[in-house]
């Protein structure tokens, strides 16, 4: 059932930089193939960094498995605050013209970097330097942006968690600026809401930061401290807080014989984390990067833009063992879920 | 380009296998000890192969026409008599570096022969990548060849007991084997489970396969909360898990890191189990890269074994670059890591080309390894300053990785406190917990300290350097003199033998003799005036005394020399030195009395035990002691000055006051935990065993801090 399905998104024409569409490419990589000494991976992880065993760690996965399939250079730069991100990105800059490598990309595995343009207004692609970036247009630049909606799997989930009888849900996100985090809580809700489940988004929705770029690494005590008093109530926890939901998974290692939480593997199948995920959203962020790596590397054109959403080969949702009564249901919401992202997007 | 030839003609005879990218690539020859078997040798092999691979990318990101990669002579450690071997390797020219054994006994006698083997002044380096022995720390400390990529088993130990802890369990048993290579954990279990107010239910320990089954029967019948296993290697789990299965599988159990071999996968009854290893830092993406690569995880160590080779390329560049001839100097210099500059992850090739650029440059490098920060000289020279376990589990016949652990915490990792300080906090609510497990103290209204130094000969110097050392310290947290009261002999400045007459310095050069008043002179004083001091027995001749009630805690630390059955005091007209009867009677009088809340003493004297053993046998309610030294041994000077022709400062009170300097009075949550401070001058203190007295009846010593008996109030 599942296609690719490729969004060229809309805000394009508003932003105005380019009237690309999905055949067409502003960069033509050349075919020649690469040799760690022609070409040069430089990817860069958030500042919460890798270990997440979640959306990072799946970015570097699929940077290595790339790296053995086209033999690139590849160099993994964890900044550790904000300025050594603005260096390692004025390197790449400032090398632009050199003649080290033939072909150089650039890849920032967040939008928290975005800000960091700024102080390049005249940076242009072209056949030799390559920036992507694996989040959300928000801005102008001259990059190439692919993205993975979760809009539609956490429809599904929210759908299927209340359909399961879970009638007191909470969901824990890590800050609300960052526009996938709004995406996936909107999908749980619409979902939840859908089978008639209650929702309120003042009282049930707990923000671990307020900052963009916050919260994927919060500390093993707010856990301690937010289940004794606020969160042990709840039947289902539905978790967007990147590195931060090991907590939670480990909060409810500790604690599932007594209290019996349920909550979701969130980007990767985290079904080992505990025995309470009764299901995982993957976010196939290592197959997009191998995608987008393979066009670089061969010569094929690049979508400037790229939105892969729940019917696509990039999101997946797992069931757990000891789960599989679920099945049945997540199958039989999967084309509604589909259909409400498709919806959602648009109305965006 | 000169240094460049000059560094191939120390290269090993070995014949060179070139890559074709460069115009010279040689060969360096070494020897890997580690176990063979048919599960385990794949993964080594693959190791050493990707970091040549590595190694080759990053020498052709430096742009030179010379490079060197590994060759590596491999040695079953299985089988190989380590004997034999350290013998034979006593005799050879040929290697340049060891890389192994795995188990600590082995390392132990491989280190045994390789300490004999002087070859024109160096020696041939050993670096163990999972040595966690603690007395390898001990015996193998000043070495300057040998490194350890792993802490020592006192930290898996503490790992192991978090996840405990983090159970709800309240009491804990321990199936081990008597091996000498599981020492550690006997040595310390009980001491931390109790720390982590744990009880200890039951030692399971056993000698032999016949020993182990009754073992395994019994922690599994008996109604345990949970056990803890450490068995000698992986074929001691069939019976484990036999009896495991046989009593359905109830009782929690985790494993520790023998257990984590690939030979168990094979066995029956394995799905489901836990346990922890030793693994490598979850934020330098050694395991994913290896998935990605190999497409299966890292066997325990294998990080480490990575890490080793990076540390002899590294200091192999540095032997290139003419640092030293040596590569055991030019691994020191490696390790030394510039914590001012920025840690490069470097196991990768791109950043490890960036360090070696660094290296041949001549500038200081911090390394981040596959396993963690490759930091080793700031503990004591040998061991790893920190140390990533991984809790897997065993599904479909796999290891899977649950999470990752370390003793401080990190980005990515939950600190072995995270869980106890939570489970402390709940317990000590009144409606959740059994407070009578708890020892109360009324709230703190001050603090006093007395600190004193016995000797009086310039030779001594560091006695009093010492105690003038934690005077300063002591003021510089608002302690004031009204506060302390101040013991030395004074007569250090003005000594004839001083090279910097009117002053005294500490054993990093910084002045401690600004601003100092003294109280009395040592040898005015005898024995017993130091219960009227601490009683408040005001004289003529005891001005100075302190006036505390039971609402302060009292700060005593002693610096001197001790016998077996005395601490020496000053030749007096009684010929006295102050004995255990004497310790006794303090202890007595000022609990009777309520002269404090808590009292913390520290002795660095040699044979301190024996005074302190007084605090076990009183078992006073509110009295630590920590010893230097225990009774039957001597404490350790460190540090000589030829120019003062003196040691500067003893082992023991170094790390204490490296601890005492960690504190940062501007911050509110700065703290030095007393379990901390033990556990660091533990591991840190060289040549005598630190030892700790009636903890029993004082509390819990991670809640308790210095911050409490140092800082004014």
């Amino acid at each position: 059932m599942k296609k690719a399905l490729f969004i060229i998104l809309t805000t394009l024409s508003i932003i105005g930089i380019c009237s690309c569409s999905n055949s067409e490419s502003i960069v033509s990589s050349k075919a020649e193939g690469c040799t760690p000494e022609d070409c040069l991976v430089y990817t860069l992880y958030s500042q919460a960094g890798i270990g997440d065993f979640g959306y990072q760690d799946l970015i570097y996965y699929g940077m290595n498995l790339a790296k053995e399939s086209y033999h690139f250079s590849l160099e993994n730069v964890h900044p550790s605050s904000m300025k050594s991100a603005e260096s390692y990105i004025g390197t790449f800059f400032d090398e632009t013209d050199s003649d080290k490598y033939r072909q150089r990309l650039l890849v920032l595995t967040t939008e928290e970097f975005d800000s960091l343009f700024a102080k390049h207004p005249e940076w242009k692609q072209d056949l030799k330097n390559t920036i992507l970036v694996l989040g959300r247009r928000e801005n102008s630049i001259d990059a190439h942006f692919w993205d993975i909606s979760l809009y539609g799997a956490s429809y599904l989930a929210g759908r299927t968690v209340k359909d399961m009888g879970l009638d007191s849900t909470m969901i824990l996100a890590a800050n609300p600026k960052t526009q996938a985090i709004q995406d996936a809580i909107s999908g749980f809700i619409d979902g939840y809401r859908k089978s008639n489940g209650f929702f309120d988004v003042n009282r049930d929705i707990l923000y671990l930061e307020d900052n963009e770029g916050e919260g994927f690494n919060s500390q093993m005590s707010y856990f301690y401290a937010a289940f004794d008093t606020t969160l042990s109530e709840k039947k289902f926890i539905f978790p967007v807080m990147g590195g931060s939901n090991l907590n939670l998974f480990r909060y409810m290692r500790e604690v599932q014989d007594s209290l019996r939480i349920l909550s979701c593997g969130m980007d990767a199948n985290q079904e080992n984390m505990s025995e309470g995920i009764a299901f995982s959203i993957e976010k196939k962020s290592d197959s997009l990067v191998m995608e987008f790596i393979e066009k670089w590397a061969t010569g094929q054109p690049l979508e400037t833009d790229f939105f892969a959403t729940f019917d696509s080969k990039f999101v997946g949702l797992t069931v757990s063992k000891g789960y599989e009564e679920w099945a049945p249901h997540f199958k039989k919401f999967e084309d509604e879920a589909a259909e409400a992202e498709r919806k959602y997007l648009e109305d965006k | 380009m000169l240094l460049f030839a000059l560094f191939l003609a120390a290269c090993s005879n070995q014949d060179s296998v070139t890559s074709g990218k460069f115009h010279n690539e040689k060969q360096v020859k070494l020897l890997v000890i580690l176990p063979m078997d048919s599960a385990s040798a794949p993964h080594w092999k693959r190791t050493v192969s990707w970091f040549n691979e590595n190694l080759e990318d990053a020498f052709s990101h430096l742009a030179l026409d010379s490079a060197f990669t590994f060759d590596v002579e491999w040695i079953d450690e299985n089988k190989a008599d380590m004997d034999s071997l350290g013998d034979a390797l006593t005799r050879r020219k040929d290697i340049a570096a060891i890389v192994g054994p795995i188990h600590s006994q082995n390392v132990d006698t491989i280190a045994q022969y390789m300490q004999g083997a002087n070859r024109n002044g160096n020696r041939i380096p050993l670096i163990a990548p999972m040595a966690t022995a603690a007395e390898i720390v001990r015996k193998y400390a000043n070495e300057k060849w040998f490194f350890s990529l792993t802490d020592s088993d006192i930290s898996q130990s503490e790992i192991l007991l978090s996840q405990v802890i983090a159970s709800y369990a309240k009491s804990v048993s321990l199936l081990i084997s008597s091996s000498e290579e599981q020492k550690t954990f006997l040595d310390w279990f009980t001491f931390q489970a109790t720390e982590f107010e744990l009880g200890v239910k039951n030692l399971y320990i056993y000698d032999d396969s016949v020993q182990l089954a009754e073992m395994a029967e019994r922690a599994f019948s008996d109604k345990n909360d949970f056990v803890v296993c450490i068995p000698q290697s992986h074929s001691d789990m069939p019976k484990i898990l036999e009896a495991y299965k046989k009593h359905g599988k109830k009782t929690p159990l985790l494993f520790g890191n023998t257990a984590h071999d690939k030979n168990i996968l094979g066995y029956s009854d394995v799905e489901g189990i836990e346990g922890i290893s030793i693994g490598a830092s979850p934020e330098s993406g050694f395991d994913i890269a290896y998935v990605a690569k190999f497409k299966e995880p890292p066997v325990a160590g294998e990080a480490q074994v990575y890490d080793a080779l990076l540390l002899i390329a590294f200091a192999q560049l540095y032997v290139w670059n003419d640092y030293s001839r040596f590569l055991d100097a030019s691994l020191s210099k490696a390790i030394a890591n510039d914590s001012s500059t920025n840690e490069i992850t470097a196991w990768e090739s791109i950043p490890m080309s960036r360090i070696m650029k660094k290296i041949l440059d001549g500038e200081n490098i911090n390394i981040g390894g596959a396993s963690g920060n490759l930091d080793i000289k700031s503990a004591n020279e040998v061991f790893a300053v920190q140390t990533f376990y991984t809790h897997w589990k065993i599904l479909n016949r796999a290891f899977v990785q649950v999470e990752y652990l370390s003793l401080s915490g990190t980005k990515r990792t939950v600190s072995t406190t995270a869980s106890s300080n939570w489970i402390n906090k709940i317990i000590t609510e009144p409606s959740k917990a059994d407070s009578s497990i708890l020892i109360e103290y009324p709230p703190i209204k001050g603090n006093f300290a007395l600190l004193i130094a016995t000797s009086e000969s310039w030779l001594n110097y560091r006695h009093q350097a010492d105690i003038l050392s934690i005077y300063k310290k002591l003021k510089s947290f608002g302690m004031d003199d009204d506060h302390i009261v101040l013991i030395i002999e004074d007569n250090l400045a003005e000594n004839s033998m001083n090279p910097k007459p009117g002053t005294i310095i500490d054993y990093e050069g910084n002045s401690i003799y600004e601003d100092v008043k003294v109280d009395y002179r040592v040898s005015k004083l005898l024995p017993d005036d130091l219960l009227c001091i601490l009683t408040g027995k005001k004289s003529e001749r005891l001005h100075s005394v302190i006036k505390s009630d039971s609402t302060q805690n009292i700060f005593v630390f002693w610096s001197g020399h001790g016998m077996p059955d005395w601490l020496t005091w000053p030749k007096n007209e009684n010929g006295e030195n102050f004995t255990q009867q004497h310790m006794e009677q303090i202890l007595k009088e000022m609990s009777s009395g309520k002269y404090f809340r808590k009292m913390l003493w520290m002795f660095e004297t040699c044979y301190a035990g024996n005074i302190c053993e007084s605090f076990a046998e009183q078992g006073q309610k509110g009295t630590l002691c920590i010893a230097a030294a225990n009774k039957n041994e001597t404490s350790k000077a460190v540090e000589f000055n030829s120019e003062y022709n003196v040691y500067m400062t003893n082992s023991f009170t170094k790390n204490f006051l490296h601890k005492l300097n960690q504190l940062d009075i501007n911050d509110a949550f700065s703290d030095i935990p007393l379990n901390d401070l033990y556990y660091y001058t533990v591991k840190n203190t060289l040549g005598s065993h630190v030892s700790l007295y009636n903890a029993d009846n004082y509390g819990s010593l991670h809640i308790s801090g210095l911050r409490e008996f140092v800082t004014a109030r």
